[in-house]
């Protein structure tokens, strides 16, 4: 049975980016430690058949990886796994990329991706915002969490929902050289 | 040779608070905690315990410490504990609690040397940690991880910690808490086993 994941790296204090929007603490701290080695993203990705940003990330990857101008690093790093921005604006596309813009309610474009999924996992990239629409339409199942050895203070968090136990399972608990990953199987939502 | 260390054990949610926006721990209560409990163990090897007022109220009410002070001693025995306030507050009838004020590195230097060797534990709350831990006297953080998220509420620590000042020293799942240990402090980057070391000497010359 296929599943929605929302994989992402985290501080301790449960944000996604720093106040600045930046990624350079996770950066560091993947290359100060053994992390890099021992990072379980390509094997999660490789049950991956569909992925979901919303429009910050997006235009964070972009900027990042200059894909405007390398559009061929897209497939580098996703092959030619579809993707779906959520964005209320218009954004730049990436050349030769799979990559459908939407907006509004997540669950026709969580039944599109299944679709395109087929028996292949969906990963919901982030932000928390994103990730929490999907939750609150029961369409969540899965939180994995790369928890770098970093506080933060403030920024972008993790997942802006109350979501309590037993609604949330502690299923997997693992270190990777300076991070621990958390997984919690997500329940639907009460009520 | 074990060496004493001062070390911040608190439970958190996943999001990083230790209470939600209306100061209540709820969340925390329903949490299945398994057969072993760590913090029996983790509590006898402190000799010294501060908190934060907020977190001293809270305990006062939760456990109705003012109308059943034996509950006090049940819980700290008498492990002499250091709370900071501004405020007046109420004591704790018959229990070894000193209310203090200002800065925390003298205040720490007088918990060392009555915890005796045993280790000196923060309570909480997060910024009463954050200024330890601005004062470099933060050796340890031991996060007992809920399986909950919150989206607002206290901070676990309010502070800018980078990777080159924590290192991940130990992990393990107890019921439904995921505990992760940190060394804390520039030793962090010398990695766990030197960091372990390091902190032997510091604390041989200290």
């Amino acid at each position: 049975m296929p599943k929605t994941q929302f994989y992402t790296a985290t501080s301790i204090d449960g944000f996604i980016a720093d106040a600045d929007n930046s990624l350079d603490w996770l950066f560091e701290a993947d290359q100060a430690g053994e992390h890099e080695a021992a990072n379980p993203f390509a094997a999660f990705f490789a049950d991956v058949g569909a992925f979901a940003m919303g429009a910050t990330t997006y235009e964070w990857v972009l900027e990042h990886d200059a894909l405007l101008d390398q559009p061929l690093k897209w497939a580098d790093y996703y092959g030619d796994t579809p993707a779906w921005v959520f964005s209320h604006r218009s954004l730049a596309s990436i050349p030769g990329a799979d990559l459908t813009f939407v907006q509004g309610d997540v669950r026709p474009v969580h039944a599109a991706m299944a679709e395109a999924a087929k028996d292949k996992n969906i990963w919901i990239v982030g932000g928390g915002e994103l990730a929490g629409a999907f939750a609150d339409a029961g369409l969540l199942d899965e939180l994995i969490l790369g928890v770098a050895p970093v506080t933060l203070g403030a920024g972008a968090p993790l997942l802006p929902r109350r979501m309590t136990a037993p609604r949330l399972t502690l299923t997997g608990l693992e270190r990777k050289g300076e991070f621990a990953y958390l997984t919690y199987r997500v329940g639907p939502p009460p009520g | 040779m074990v060496v004493a260390k001062t070390q911040y054990y608190t439970a958190t949610s996943i999001d990083g608070y230790t209470a939600d926006r209306d100061n209540s721990l709820e969340w925390l209560f329903e949490v299945d905690e398994g057969t072993d409990n760590p913090f029996g163990a983790f509590f006898s090897g402190v000799g010294a315990f501060a908190m934060g007022a907020a977190t001293y109220e809270w305990v006062l009410k939760n456990d109705n410490l003012l109308e059943e002070p034996e509950n006090w001693h049940e819980m700290y025995g008498d492990v002499p504990c250091w709370v900071f306030t501004n405020r007046e507050l109420p004591p704790v009838p018959d229990a070894n609690v000193f209310m203090v004020s200002g800065d925390v590195r003298r205040v720490h230097d007088a918990m060392v040397v009555a915890a005796q060797g045993r280790n000196v534990w923060l309570a909480g709350g997060g910024e009463l940690v954050g200024e330890f831990t601005d004062a470099g006297l933060l050796d340890e953080i031991i996060l007992a991880i809920a399986p909950a998220v919150l989206g607002a509420g206290t901070p676990v620590l309010p502070r800018q910690l980078t990777s080159q000042q924590l290192a991940l020293t130990h992990v393990a799942q107890m019921g439904q808490f995921a505990y992760l240990t940190y060394a804390v402090g520039s030793l962090a980057r010398l990695g766990r086993h030197l960091a372990a070391d390091a902190l032997a000497r510091k604390h041989a010359y200290r």
